[in-house]
Order: structure tokens, then C-alpha cells, then sequence
């Protein structure tokens, strides 16, 4: 009796095992669940974002697709996690600029070459913006108080590296100034400007919008390829003459050697996911601008924004 | 503005929002009672479900959610000696102990009640006198900031009393410990060993759990689990008389102040509102020494404090469109996802759902209050599992708890690590609440004080020509200096006395 029990239990293991290796052999991807891994952490505008395109994508993959938080070293900790994932297709990575930032800075030891990029969902901009109550109305009169006085203007961002430094950065060499970097972190941006500690700081559209709109603070250009929607009135810096265009981007990477049929399949059901209208709601109060590329596009972007960011951390003296 | 403000509470009153609210609470009494469940996480699992919620629902929900989440993170600190979250930290010192003596039912009651005074103090502050405290926390930048740390890392001096040696070794291991991980300047990794997941550096929640939990499951390992004693849990006296209601109001109005002031500035972080509350709660009582043992004071002023700072956070983020905390920043999100935007026009143009913020917090408080209190006798049961039951499923919590808060098993071998560095030092009687407020307290330090030199261009005057900065470093001088010239000046008062007579 005993036997024929044992019997049953390895018949039925045996069973299980084949019956789930038949079934993803033969049917098509996806046929489980797709884990959805995050670079920051909860409630961050990456994190929001993320979640929600992740709820409107898995009806067009017909697989739920699950929020993870990978937070840490600047986004590299979800990378490293990302790269050392099976290329099957069941765990996609939400990128971000981070994905250049963290590469190029030399934390972890690979490029951002190491992924597959199935495609790029959107930006936000990461503006230039000072105290409503500062003397500077446009670019120009910060250039002009900043070249007559090198080494006074205090400018805060995110943190050395990220991409709020490096726009800093760019625009600080471009233009020929000389400027005080101070790496605020991100919950201190803002209320450092308020509270007068730094003049100037490069912020993500949606922190600084509300300060915009209650009158106590003033945007004075766009690092954007095009003015943003929600601020047309805003000049960009190709408007004004200097070629500096950083855009904090999002997409979905995957691993190396993911099979080229899934690489279509994720960008197919991306994309409509970003046409959702749940996602367009939210990306809109987020200051998110919806602008899908596609694998081929997306390559060619990250190679230009790769280089970008590259030479503003020699410019920065990050790197050698 | 009469007329708005019932108005919005009529709104409030709707069926609907009630039921959101009492929702809101169960779960948060959930998600902060259960390590590594952290109220973030939680809001963000709910946010979700706001997107289709009319703006006061969603409210409801996620201050429901909020508010009991802050008070359900005592009930594990209380019970099993692990902190919910990160702010009931200073709870488990008093309230662990009591819960040994078999007052468990007691320290609940004790730290709900202190909640609800907390929350409804933020609350008033909240809608009297907002806009001023906001002004004020603006003017906490880099210096201000590094002196406010600096005070609270002198309370490794007072937590460490037994000797103040063994609380200083604690206390610099743990700013060793919060070296590791990024410079937080430059962007560069510092003891890392070429390992990705330290570039983070030491977490906080692993390394509290780590060091308050472990160390009882590794005693009941050493010892025999049939040798421990047994917890007493009483279910009588849990409805704190009024009579002690009232002697321990000066804690709960200290512990409501701080955490709301506290709570304020954008970037100061929570466990140094309870911590600094617990110290100053020890300064003003006449039995200081009983602090630590297992005293209801002890779990009144964090409790406070740790409610306080809830309604404290949202000072910034309603008047200024500026959070507080990462709570808050959800909370943000969640006002912008509705179309409202936060800041000086919310006031202006949506001035009734302001007041049914008001009025939805006021009921988070007192649904807290309720569902806490009647679910007391429950809780306490818990007590009642046998020790040998009890402590594996401590353990079991310890890992799933630190594995869920970033989903990964490295925070769970750093609470492990920490887990066993604590049962060493227990074992050898170093205090570990001073490592523990240097690893949280250390890298806001660190960033503070090197931000203020770049801001400052490296002249450290700044740190005195700043008048709160000065004031800080003032009372951080004589609360370091406090416990070590103490005995001298009492032992001669004491020899004059004496000689007197």
C-alpha cells in the first residue's frame, strides 16, 4: 500500500515536470506571469508610472505582470538584477536615464549594451528654474549674473551623476559659466529653492510645476528637443542657442539574448499599453510625455543620449 | 468659511467615505503591524484603486490607511520586540519590557491613546497655524539640518547610561557600519568590495529587526525554549485609567510637539522625532531610571510623536506642495492624479476639499482609535502561543519581512548579520540603540555637513552664523555633556549639602 503510494506521488511529480516543460516548449509566449522590475522605489514618480503601465500593458499580453522594487545605487542594483535574469522574456526591466547615469559612472561593471531595449515609452523634462522673486527672467540674464560672477551661482540637483547633475553640467560647460553644483537628493530640491539655500536647480517637470503654477517659482528653459505641452510659453535651450538636449526618458529593456520573437511581442504589447487611457490619464498629471519608439529607434536614441551623458561626466571630471 | 468647513464634513460623512476610511485603517493596522510592510508600500498598492475614486474617497482611504498604519507599527514593537516600521523604533524599548512584566495590554492601550493625542494634535496645528510652520521649515537647509542630526546622535550618550563607554563602541561601529555604500556626494562606491547590493549601503529596517529581534530567538536556541519564561499576558487593564491618563499627558504633549515640528521639515526623517521625544521624555520625568525597564512614559512620547508626525508632513505638502516624508510624497501623487494641484492654490481654489482633508484625518484618528482598541484583547493573545511556537514564527517574520522590503535576500543576510552582532552584544551588555540611531541618523549626518561646506564654500562658520543651526549645536553641547558632568555637579551638591548640615 505504502508502495503503490510512493508510486502515485513520483507518477504525478514526473507528471507535473514534463506537463510544465511541454507546455512552455509548445505553446507561445507569455504563458506565466512577467515580473516588472522597478529601478527606485515605492511611490517615487518611476515607480507610479511604472505600476500603471504595467496594469494597462498585461491585458494586451494576457499575462498579469508583476511590480517589483529593485531600489539602490542609483538604479544599478534593478540592472544588475535585470542582467543576471533569464533572456526568456519573464523578467522586463523598467529603464530610465539611470540606465546611462549608472553605466557611465562606473558602478557597475557593464555598459548599457549589456540589454536588450524593446522600446522607449516617454520623457519628462528636466527644466532650469529659479525663485519666482530672482532678477532672472530668461536664460540669457542667468548666463549674463554668471559669467560676471564665476563660482557664485549655487545650482542643486539630485545627487553627483544623476541626470539632473549632468543637465547642470552640460549647460554649465556649453555656455562657458563657471557654477556651485550642490547634490541636494531628491526630496530637497524644492524646498531648497524656496528656502533660498541654492539659486537655481534642474528639477523633473512634475515637482516643479505646482511652485510654477502658485506663482513662487519660474522655469527658465527647457533641456527638450521640442517646447513641453504643459508650458509653452517656456523656451527651450536649442531656442536659445545652446544644443542641449536631456531628456529624462523610460522604456523596458530585457536581458541579453532575449529570443527576437518575444523582443516583439513586449514591444508590441508596450505599445499599446502606452496608448492606453489609463496610462495617458496618469502620465498626464505626472508631467510624463507619451512618445513611443520602437526597438530600432530606441537603439538609435540610447547611443545619442548614451554619449551624452558620457562626455558630461568628463566634462563634469566624474570620469577620466 | 463656516459653511465650507461643514460642508465638507457633510461630504465626509457619506457612507462611502466612511466605509474608505474604516478600509483604510484595517489595512494599515495590517501593513504596520507586520515588519517590513511599510506604509509606502501600501499606499502605493492602494493607489491604484484612487484612480477611479472621487477625490474625498481616495482621502479617506489613504488616511485610513496612514493614520493606522503609524499606530499598528507598536503593536509588533510591543508584542514580539520587532518595530512595524521604522518610527516605533523607540516604542519597543519600553514597550517590549512591559509587555514581559505582563502589561502588554496595558503598553497597547497606552500607545494607542498616545496616537490618537498625537494625530489629533498634528491635526490642530494642521488647520490653525499651517502656513507659519511651513515658513519656518523652509528655513531648514544643510547647516540647520547637520545640527538637528547632531543633537539626536548625543542621545547615543543617554541611551547608553549603564556605561557610557560600551554606548559610544555601539554608537561609532554603527557610523562605520553607515560608511559603506555610495558617497553621497560624489556618487562613488566606499567598502563595497565590488559587491552591487552594498553600494546602497546598510539599510535601516534589516539592521532594526536584525538587532532587535534575533537576539531573543538565539537566547531561546542557547537556553532551551521550554526554559524561557513564559510571557504573562493579562487581558485585564487595558483601558488605561483616567487617572493615568492624565499623569502622562506632559509626555504625550512633548512627544505630539516634536513629532509635528519634526515632521515639518522637509527631510529630517522620522526616527529622530521619536527618538529625540523618548530622550527628552526621560529628561523631564522625575524617575528617570525607570526608563527602559518597561514604563508607560516610555511608550507615550514616541507614540505621540510618531502620530504627530503624520499630520506634521502634510503641513508642507498642503500648504507648499511639498512633502515631508515619502508618505507624503504618495499622498502628492495621489492629489495630482485627482487633477488637484497641490500648494498655496489648493487652498484657494479647492477650499472644500482642503477641509475634507481636514475632516477625512480626523476621522482616520478616531476610526484608528476605535479599531485598535477593540481589536487589544486579540493582539494580546498572541502572547499567549507558547514560546517554543512563538519564537519560530518571530524568525519566520524576521526573514519575510526583511526579503519583502526591496525583494531581495541580501537585506535578509544583513539582518541575520545584525541579528547576530545583537545577541553578542546583548550577551555582553552593549547597548545596541546606539548603533542603531548612528546607522539611521549617520548618513543624513554625513550628507548635511558636506552639503553645508559646498553651500558655504567650505567655511564652516555656517554652521554658527545660521541662528537655528547655532541654537541646535547649543543644546546638542550641553544634552552630550549633560550625562557625563551630571553625577560631578549632583555628587558635590550632594557633599555640600551634607557639609551644610
Amino acid at each position: 500500500m505504502k508502495r503503490f503510494k510512493n508510486f502515485i506521488v513520483i507518477f504525478l511529480t514526473v507528471v507535473l515536470i514534463f506537463g510544465a516543460t511541454i507546455s512552455g516548449l509548445a505553446q507561445d509566449y507569455p504563458t506565466k506571469p512577467i515580473n516588472f522590475l522597478i529601478p527606485f522605489g515605492a511611490g517615487g514618480s518611476a515607480d507610479i508610472m511604472g505600476r500603471t503601465l504595467a496594469n494597462a500593458t498585461k491585458k494586451y499580453l494576457g499575462q498579469p505582470i508583476v511590480p517589483i522594487n529593485r531600489p539602490g545605487a542609483g538604479g544599478g542594483i534593478m540592472y544588475t538584477a535585470l542582467k543576471n535574469s533569464k533572456p526568456d522574456g519573464y523578467t522586463v526591466g523598467w529603464n530610465s536615464t539611470s540606465v546611462l547615469t549608472a553605466t557611465n559612472i562606473g558602478n557597475v561593471p557593464f555598459t548599457y549594451q549589456a540589454f536588450e531595449h524593446v522600446c522607449r515609452i516617454g520623457y519628462t523634462a528636466m527644466p532650469i528654474a529659479v525663485r519666482a522673486d530672482s532678477p532672472w527672467k530668461s536664460f540669457n540674464d542667468l548666463e549674463d549674473y554668471a559669467r560676471r560672477n564665476p563660482g557664485k551661482i549655487k545650482v542643486g540637483n539630485a545627487g553627483t551623476g544623476s541626470a539632473t547633475h549632468l543637465t547642470a553640467v552640460i549647460m554649465e560647460k556649453k555656455a562657458g559659466l563657471q557654477v556651485i553644483h550642490v547634490p541636494l537628493g531628491a526630496g530637497r530640491r524644492v524646498p531648497s529653492l524656496l528656502g533660498g539655500e541654492v539659486e537655481v536647480i534642474c528639477v523633473p517637470l512634475p515637482e516643479i510645476a505646482p511652485q510654477v503654477k502658485a506663482g513662487s517659482a519660474r522655469i527658465l528653459a527647457m533641456p527638450t528637443e521640442k517646447r513641453d505641452p504643459s508650458f509653452p510659453d517656456v523656451p527651450t535651450f536649442k531656442e536659445q542657442g545652446y544644443d542641449i538636449v536631456i531628456e529624462l526618458f523610460r522604456g523596458i529593456s530585457v536581458p541579453k539574448g532575449t529570443p527576437s520573437n518575444v523582443l516583439r511581442i513586449l514591444e508590441d504589447a508596450f505599445r499599446k499599453g502606452s496608448q492606453d487611457a489609463s496610462f495617458r490619464r496618469v502620465a498626464e498629471e505626472n508631467g510624463f510625455n507619451i512618445d513611443f519608439k520602437g526597438r530600432i529607434d530606441f537603439e538609435r536614441y540610447l547611443a545619442e543620449q548614451d554619449k551624452l551623458i558620457a562626455d558630461g561626466m568628463k566634462l563634469g571630471g566624474l570620469v577620466e | 468659511m463656516g459653511e465650507i468647513a461643514i460642508a465638507a464634513l457633510m461630504d465626509v460623512l457619506k457612507l462611502q467615505n466612511i466605509s474608505a476610511s474604516m478600509m483604510g485603517a484595517l489595512f494599515g493596522l495590517f501593513i504596520g503591524s507586520t515588519p517590513g510592510l511599510t506604509i509606502s508600500l501600501g499606499m502605493v498598492l492602494l493607489l491604484p484603486l484612487t484612480f477611479t475614486l472621487p477625490p474625498v474617497t481616495s482621502f479617506c482611504l489613504l488616511l485610513g490607511l496612514f493614520s493606522s498604519g503609524m499606530t499598528g507599527g507598536s503593536i509588533s514593537a510591543i508584542l514580539l520586540n520587532i518595530p512595524g516600521t521604522p518610527s516605533a523604533s523607540a516604542t519597543a524599548i519600553d514597550g517590549h519590557e512591559m509587555a514581559k512584566k505582563g502589561r502588554a495590554g496595558e503598553a497597547l492601550g497606552t500607545a494607542i491613546t498616545s496616537s490618537f493625542f498625537g494625530g489629533m494634535f498634528s491635526l490642530a496645528c494642521l488647520v490653525l497655524i499651517a502656513p507659519t510652520i511651513a515658513k519656518v521649515a523652509l528655513k531648514f537647509g544643510a547647516p540647520e539640518l547637520f545640527s538637528l542630526v547632531l543633537l539626536g546622535l548625543t542621545l547615543i550618550c543617554s541611551f547608553g547610561q549603564k556605561s557610557i563607554i560600551k554606548g559610544l563602541i555601539s554608537g561609532v561601529l554603527g557610523l562605520i557600519f553607515m560608511t559603506v555604500g555610495l558617497d553621497p556626494m560624489v556618487g562613488l562606491p566606499r567598502f563595497t568590495f565590488g559587491i552591487v547590493e552594498l553600494q546602497s549601503g546598510v539599510s535601516f529596517l534589516p539592521v532594526m529587526i536584525g538587532l532587535f529581534a534575533i537576539p531573543q530567538i538565539l537566547e531561546g536556541i542557547v537556553m532551551g525554549a521550554e526554559v524561557i519564561p513564559e510571557y504573562r499576558a493579562r487581558l485585564s487593564g487595558v483601558l488605561p485609567r483616567f487617572r493615568n491618563i492624565l499623569r502622562l499627558i506632559k509626555y504625550k504633549i512633548l512627544g505630539a510637539v516634536m513629532g509635528t515640528a519634526i515632521g515639518a521639515i522637509p527631510g529630517a526623517g522620522g526616527p529622530i522625532a521619536v527618538f529625540l521625544s523618548y530622550d527628552y521624555a526621560k529628561k523631564i520625568s522625575k524617575n528617570k531610571e525607570e526608563f527602559g525597564t518597561g514604563i508607560p512614559a516610555g511608550v507615550a512620547a514616541p507614540e505621540a510623536a510618531n502620530n504627530g508626525m503624520a499630520g506634521g508632513a502634510m503641513i508642507p505638502m498642503l500648504t507648499l506642495g511639498i512633502p515631508g516624508d515619502p508618505i507624503t510624497a504618495i499622498l502628492l501623487g495621489a492629489l495630482m492624479i485627482q487633477g488637484l494641484t497641490p500648494g498655496p492654490l489648493l487652498f484657494q481654489y479647492n477650499a472644500q476639499f482642503v477641509y475634507s482633508v481636514f475632516w477625512a484625518f480626523f476621522m482616520a484618528n478616531v476610526l484608528t482609535l476605535i479599531l485598535a482598541f477593540s481589536t487589544i484583547k486579540l493582539w494580546v493573545r498572541i502572547l499567549q502561543v507558547p514560546k517554543r511556537v512563538l519564537l519560530p514564527i518571530i524568525g519566520i517574520l524576521c526573514v519575510i519581512g526583511s526579503y519583502a522590503l526591496r525583494n531581495t535576500f541580501f537585506d535578509t543576510a544583513t539582518m541575520l548579520f545584525f541579528g547576530l552582532l545583537g545577541y553578542f552584544m546583548k550577551k555582553y551588555e552593549f547597548p545596541v540603540v546606539p548603533m542603531l540611531l548612528a546607522i539611521v541618523l549617520g548618513p543624513a549626518l554625513e550628507q548635511n555637513l558636506r552639503m553645508a561646506l559646498i553651500i558655504s564654500q567650505g567655511n564652516p562658520s555656517i554652521f554658527v552664523t545660521h541662528p537655528i543651526s547655532l541654537a541646535f549645536l547649543i543644546i546638542a553641547f550641553f544634552s552630550f555633556t549633560g550625562p557625563l558632568v551630571k553625577p560631578l555637579i549632583s555628587g558635590k551638591l550632594k557633599t555640600k549639602n551634607t557639609s551644610k548640615s
